[in-house]
């Protein structure tokens, strides 16, 4: 099994490593092996660590911790689900937003434009990809929340009276809230989304498009027909990157979800609400004892969820794959 | 030359025009008689023959054809025309832009950003490189089968399909008529019809490339150009993919680029060749058509001494 | 012939179509999703690239007129000073501050400044960036040089994976929690790179791992033939070949780690003059993380040394981003 899995280990390969008579080479040898572990112990460390500091409160609480949506510090008790909640709705709608918007714009890198047009396409999304999360929160708090405050009112009377619309565009927003954090999530992750969904189309074979244009396909059949079906896996690992991302964005949402102190389950995306990193970074500056060890907990969910994420955007991306080379 | 585009494609639009009087191959011509024909035509009757192709079964009439990669001339001034219902062969050493004049005749070339056309390439008498020309049209009309068996990674049955549900037929039963006709044309329906909804790329490479052809006849085209189709596959499937050619041959125009020699001589009723000019300044080698002629004749008595070099094997 | 077989005639005869290329036969709804579809995609740029147009302009209109190289050497002026005391001489006298200079307002009135946080974020970075790139290209070294499919540099290649997606304010907790609460070292520049480090590294040897995979196999054969070892063929050969490729990738994962504040916010402390800010152990400041105080402080002065410090760390971090740009471009041209 280990010799058919390794494919680049020839004769060469196993020759260098098995010379062990050089002390520089074994020194350089074990020198780059302790940096890969490096790695290894960080993330060790991380999770020791970080769980260790948020144990109190874990060991208290229990499961109550994370399916709680009681959080009131004063009071010592600490259920985290209304930020859960927060950074899911939140992620969601950046999601929702950039998905679309990235595949159309590596769309357009890939298959409409001409090839000058397309540097430029990938220069834009490279220094969107570079301006700082703080300068996003920077220009939304100070430029735009007084304005979006105006829209979401407008959007709240108009929404008024009619079912579900009038829930999810509630009244009462300060121009900061779940759709604000939403909206500025959505830009920060298409650069990403765009990036990874771009490279995907670049590898659908010529040969494969052509055949669908010869055909008599119109440009977008042959994409609906060819490209999109044979790029699933890499869309779907896209998304995945960028919800890893979104959910760990911490100082723009910060300062643009709105903060409330006690989040509740809410499908109100008007209103304020408050998202895992945006907790820890107005709190854990001031906060010691057990609030400390609460907020800490936080960092340990997103450090879990990350993860998680991690091994099912592996599942997807194999299982669209296995698809693609007609497994069924 | 005035069409009429509600006429029926039985009908040659220009045959009444035709003074010459000739029992060349022609579309409403009963099978048996066309074969007759192409036997006794050798020689004695060639320049007859000739004259009433320029005049009634042209399909392609390209004349002054160049191709430029940006500044690079990749051809040079190809003037031929191809026949109706038969085979026509491009054929010359490697690099000599026989595939991108083939490509040049369903505008595929348009999909190459620096590609630029000069001359014109009438088809029925209209430039399919005039402005108004949609590409779409003319690769619904043109199809084309690619060097390397290009199958969607789809079931057989919705690779064939495709073409035809792109043209609107909707109905399942339509569309299994469709994909078993298609099938049955490309020799390939006993060897998947109990496996249509298994993925195409599950197939031999022979298969494919008759997938290929099936899911290129599948949209009724009046012409299927074919990019050295047999390149990739072993003799017995060349050998399987040649036989469909003849057959199909009676329903479509056919060109196909090739760079075998045999396989010309074999399939081929027209003949072109290509070869190439090195600029020995500039480096650049450019394409030219040196020899156009029925088959037998390039292979026979070329005019050319470098067609005859080269299908004497003396060059390249 | 059959009945079916007519019939089967009939189902592919709808299919054919007249030869002159000028009758439509593709329908005007196909031609128009077309038409929609590509515009659907050029308006998808338009939107994206909005947001880049908006900031920038918005950015430069509000710092122009604070910008210049006294605001960016200039200490903070601290909250009291910028809040109260400028042309409020009730407030001076209050402070004991001199009545009499204080009628001299413009003069006397504190100016706004964002030195320390140029240097901290120098020094943040420039620390941050000596300890995660050269351990990055080491450990890409060992997963494309020595590891490549063995199972440990597959886990490796996969944590990598992990640790590029582990929030950046994870980095920071993990820093404060390990190095701050646990070890007591105090809030300090160290930390707050230490914490950047962390979210450099997995970014580095990522990067620098797919430079390494572009180095000729031939190149390695050939120095190998010659007798050399595989440390030397690696520093001599296989390192010098991807050194551009190295460089861009380490210049963006730079880049990322000058714009981050999540993992500064609860490692570096505070600094307010150049002073302060030019130690590696001390508290310190970074652009990212003023502007972040600025926001939410509420100053006086506060709005316009953010725009101030927001066109900095951007004209900062945008050199870097595209000077990495030109240089992968020149090395994936040869």
């Amino acid at each position: 099994m280990q010799t058919i899995a390794d494919p680049e280990a020839g004769p060469e390969r196993s020759a260098l490593s098995a010379t062990n008579g050089s002390v520089p080479d074994t020194a350089f040898r074990v020198l780059a092996l302790a940096s890969g572990l490096l790695v290894l112990v960080i993330l060790a460390l991380i999770a020791i660590t970080t769980t260790q500091k948020a144990w109190p409160v874990l060991s208290k609480h229990q499961l109550d911790y994370f399916f709680s949506t009681d959080w009131r510090p004063n009071e010592q008790h600490f259920g985290i689900l209304g930020f859960v909640w927060g950074t899911v709705v939140a992620s969601t709608i950046g999601i929702v937003l950039a998905v679309p918007t990235s595949i159309g714009i590596a769309l357009f890198a890939t298959e409409v434009a001409p090839r000058r047009m397309r540097r430029t396409i990938t220069t834009v999304m490279d220094l969107l990809a570079s301006v700082p999360s703080v300068v996003f929160g920077l220009v939304g708090f100070l430029v735009l929340k007084p304005r979006l405050q105006n829209w979401y009112q407008a959007l709240g009377r108009w929404c008024e009276g009619i079912p579900i619309l009038h829930n999810v565009f509630g009244t009462g927003s300060s121009g900061t809230s779940l759709l604000t954090a939403g909206i500025v999530l959505a830009i920060m992750i298409t650069p990403i989304i765009t990036s990874v969904t771009r490279e995907v189309f670049d590898t659908v074979p010529r040969n494969d498009k052509e055949g669908a244009l010869a055909l008599g396909a119109t440009r977008s059949e042959m994409i609906t027909g060819v490209v999109l079906p044979h790029s699933s896996g890499g869309m779907a690992g896209a998304v995945m990157l960028g919800l890893g991302r979104a959910k760990g964005e911490t100082i723009a949402v910060t300062l643009l979800i709105g903060g409330v102190s006690n989040p509740q389950i809410t499908v109100n995306i008007l209103g304020p609400g408050d998202a895992m990193p945006s907790a820890i970074a107005r709190n854990l500056q001031e906060a010691s004892g057990d609030f400390r060890a609460a907020l800490i907990g936080l960092g340990v969910t997103l450090f879990v969820i990350t993860m998680l994420i991690n091994l099912a955007s592996r599942r997807i991306v194999g299982v669209f794959d296995q698809r693609l080379k007609g497994a069924s | 030359m005035s069409l009429d585009p509600n006429q029926p494609e039985e009908e040659d639009p220009m045959a009444s025009d035709s003074s010459v009087q000739t029992s060349e191959p022609r579309p409403a011509a009963p099978a048996g008689s066309a074969h007759d024909a192409t036997i006794d035509l050798t020689g004695v009757l060639h320049e007859q023959a000739r004259a009433a192709e320029s005049a009634s079964s042209v399909v392609f009439d390209v004349a002054g054809l160049s191709v430029y990669y940006g500044a690079f001339q990749a051809v040079r001034d190809v003037t031929l025309s191809i026949a109706w219902n038969e085979i026509t062969a491009f054929i010359g050493p490697s690099g000599c832009g026989k595939t991108t004049v083939l490509r040049c005749f369903n505008r595929m070339n348009d999909l190459i950003e620096t590609a630029r056309v000069e001359g014109s390439l009438r088809y029925h008498g209209v430039d399919l490189y005039d402005p108004k020309v949609n590409p779409v049209e003319v690769r619904r009309r043109i199809g084309m089968v690619f060097q390397k068996p290009n199958p969607f990674p789809k079931s057989i049955f919705d690779n064939v399909a495709y073409g035809p549900r792109l043209s609107g037929v909707r109905s399942r039963a339509e569309l299994e008529d469709v994909v078993e006709e298609a099938l049955r044309s490309a020799a390939l329906w006993d060897e998947v019809k109990d496996r249509l909804k298994r993925s195409a790329l599950g197939l031999s490479g022979g298969q494919q490339q008759r997938l290929c052809i099936a899911r290129a006849i599948a949209v009724k085209p009046e012409v299927i150009l074919m990019d050295e189709p047999c390149s990739a596959l072993d003799p017995v499937a060349t050998l399987r993919i040649e036989q469909l050619m003849q057959e199909l041959k009676a329903d479509y125009t056919i060109i196909i680029v090739t760079h075998n020699m045999q396989q010309a001589a074999r399939v081929s009723d027209r003949t072109a060749f290509f070869t190439v000019d090195v600029d020995t300044s500039t480096g650049d080698r450019t394409g030219e058509l040196i020899e156009y002629d029925r088959t037998e004749r390039i292979f026979s008595q070329p005019a050319d001494t470098r067609t005859e070099d080269y299908v004497t094997g003396r060059f390249g | 012939m059959t009945a079916t077989t007519t019939e089967r005639r009939s189902a592919a005869g709808r299919l054919a179509v007249p030869t002159d290329v000028r009758v439509a036969t593709v329908t005007g709804r196909r031609l128009a999703r077309n038409r929609v579809a590509t515009g659907a995609m050029g308006l998808a740029f338009l939107v994206a690239a909005l947001p880049l147009l908006f900031v920038a302009f918005t950015v430069v209109g509000k710092a122009t007129n604070v910008m210049g190289w006294s605001f960016l050497t200039r200490d903070i002026p601290t909250t009291a000073a910028a809040t109260e005391l400028q042309g409020n001489c009730a407030a001076a006298s209050k402070y004991g501050g001199d009545t009499a200079a204080c009628k001299k307002v413009p003069a006397a009135a504190p100016r706004p400044g964002i030195g320390p946080a140029v240097v901290g974020t120098l020094i943040t970075t420039g620390l941050a960036a000596l300890l995660a790139i050269p351990l990055g290209i080491l450990a890409a070294v060992y997963l494309n040089e020595y590891g490549r499919a063995r199972p440990l540099a597959r886990l490796v290649r996969f944590m990598t994976d992990v640790m590029v997606g582990v929030p950046s304010i994870v980095m920071g907790i993990f820093v404060y929690a390990l190095w701050v609460v646990t070890m007591g070292q105090g809030r300090s520049a160290l930390a707050a790179s230490i914490a950047l480090a962390c979210l450099m590294l997995p970014i580095v040897v990522r990067s620098s791992e797919e430079m390494l995979k572009l180095v000729p196999n031939a190149l390695r054969e050939g120095s190998a033939a010659l007798g050399s070892r595989t440390w030397k063929t690696t520093l001599r050969v296989v390192l010098p070949t991807a050194l551009p490729g190295l460089v861009s990738g380490a210049m963006l994962a730079v880049a990322r780690a000058a714009g981050e504040t999540a993992p500064v916010l609860f490692t570096i402390g505070a600094a307010a003059t150049v002073r302060q800010a030019t130690t590696v152990t001390g508290q310190s400041t970074t652009l990212s993380f003023q502007i972040y105080n600025l926001i939410t402080n509420g100053g006086r002065l506060s709005p316009q040394m953010a725009w101030g410090a927001a066109f900095t760390l951007i004209v900062l971090v945008l050199a870097l981003t595209l000077i990495a740009r030109a240089v992968s471009a020149r090395f994936m041209m040869r």
